[in-house]
């Protein structure tokens, strides 16, 4: 045999490793159709593919708080690519949902919509969906923001989910219309005036507090109520920089940038702070009294049993019915983008 | 306020709004600062001004402190003289806390002003 002279054997070692590089593209390339195939849905036709995302088995703060987070922050991530894909929500898992968590979620789809239009989602596949899901999300308005022709199933089983309303300013007419319109023919709420107090006065908030510095999306207050198992929950969600942040601290509270959390204040006891009086972002005496003098009140005020709980940042901050009442803060695992109020009364 | 003289009277659900909400212009059509604008205009051009409270949904603590206590605070006008020249009434009485309220932020925006 000719023994191989050494442009030869240069030959060989870039031709082999030419080889290799090949292989190993052809296999990354497939690892990488294998990874997309497992996040991707193919959908049939012209429409492409979708992101698929799942949502958690019980979209709920109280069940899954982390899942729903989960689920809300990976809508975010997607809404905020350079190059925004489609994506596809996969209802079909959910079990369980409660008006907190399908509020929160609306206002997410909400923001995607304003910001990308409704044509980037996948229509969802409603007839897959749990009965209670499909209900309760179907009234709540779900349908409209999928952009899907179908009507929402009616009231039934003495369950009453009421179609958000959405504003950038302070819409007392839209509180009178949620309680008179959509509330009053199945479920009469007590107090409706201290009502019409805590809720416009928790939309003023929004409006005054809620969206600082850069906030890509609408500056939006998002309002739902429902009535299920003899309780009627009010609530309303905005996507600003939360109450633990806007509030202006004392120099003890500002520590705990720099101690460990169980050592100083928590966001949780930062919102309880806020429902003090005159403790407002803009440092005016005559201003930041609305928290404690009208959205906590309408809780103090209900003589029976129910809860007023806020959700803001890493905090939660929960009030039970009946004037003086102590109440509860706790720390959150993940921080909510925004802030939750919800009034929810036992009626008698 | 004088027996005498001219006096207005601004029903708040007929004259402004049902449904009164928030704190400045911005806010929105029906805010606290958006009535001052229309009880002002009143007390000049009258000799006392009587607001009824009645037949509104309720109000928030923005609307009542910017349109009743920001009378003292941006308008200048004293304790002493809202005392003489403006009345509010309610017949309702689920509405006679909001009344004791709006009297409260002039009272609060007059001692501040004092200070």
């Amino acid at each position: 045999m000719k023994r191989p002279t050494s442009d030869m054997k240069r030959w060989h070692r870039i031709h082999a490793h030419n080889v290799q590089l090949r292989e190993h593209r052809r296999k990354s390339r497939k690892a990488a159709v294998r990874r997309l195939k497992r996040q991707r849905i193919h959908v049939e036709g012209r429409r492409g593919s979708f992101e698929r995302l799942p949502c958690p088995r019980h979209l709920s703060f109280e069940q899954d708080y982390e899942g729903v987070l989960k689920l809300i922050g990976s809508i975010r991530e997607q809404s905020s690519r350079l190059r925004n894909e489609r994506i596809y929500i996969d209802f079909t898992p959910i079990r369980t949902v409660t008006p907190s968590g399908a509020l929160v979620l609306a206002a997410e789809l909400d923001r995607w919509n304003s910001l990308l239009g409704k044509l980037r989602f996948r229509r969802a596949d409603t007839a897959k969906w749990a009965p209670n899901v499909r209900r309760l999300l179907g009234q709540m308005g779900f349908f409209d923001l999928l952009n899907l022709d179908r009507a929402p199933d009616l009231p039934s089983g003495g369950s009453l989910y009421v179609k958000f309303r959405s504003g950038t300013k302070v819409d007392g007419a839209a509180v009178e219309e949620l309680r008179q319109l959509d509330l009053e023919p199945f479920v009469s709420v007590p107090k409706e005036r201290l009502l019409f107090a805590a809720v416009t006065e928790a939309m003023t908030n929004v409006v005054h507090h809620a969206y600082q510095g850069d906030h890509r999306g609408p500056e939006k207050w998002w309002l739902s109520a429902a009535h299920e198992a003899g309780e009627v929950v009010i609530l309303i969600y905005d996507q600003g920089t939360g109450i633990p942040k806007t509030l202006p601290l004392t120099l003890g509270e500002q520590m705990r940038d720099w101690v460990p959390d169980s050592l100083v204040a928590h966001d949780g006891k930062l919102i309880e702070v806020a429902h003090q009086l005159s403790r407002s972002g803009t440092g005016e005496p005559h201003r930041g009294r609305g928290l404690q003098r009208d959205v906590r009140r309408y809780i103090e005020a209900h003589e029976g049993q129910g809860t007023y709980r806020v959700i803001s940042g890493r905090g939660e901050y929960t009030v039970p019915a009946g004037a003086g009442a102590e109440g509860r803060v706790d720390s959150l695992p993940r921080p909510l983008q925004g802030t939750l109020i919800e009034w929810r009364l036992k009626l008698q | 306020m004088k027996a005498n003289g001219t006096t207005k009277t601004i029903v708040i659900a007929r004259d402004f709004s049902k449904f009164p909400a928030g704190r400045f212009l911005t806010d929105g059509e029906a805010s606290g600062a958006a009535f001052r604008e229309l009880l002002v205009d009143a007390l000049n051009s009258s000799e006392g001004v009587v607001v009824v409270f009645d037949g509104v949904a309720g109000f928030g603590s923005s609307f009542l402190e910017e349109a009743f206590g920001g009378l003292v605070r941006e308008c200048h006008m004293d304790k002493a003289f809202l005392d003489e020249h403006l009345r509010l009434r309610t017949e309702e009485s689920d509405l006679a806390d909001f009344v004791k309220l709006a009297e409260r932020y002039i009272e609060e925006a007059d001692r501040a002003v004092a200070r």
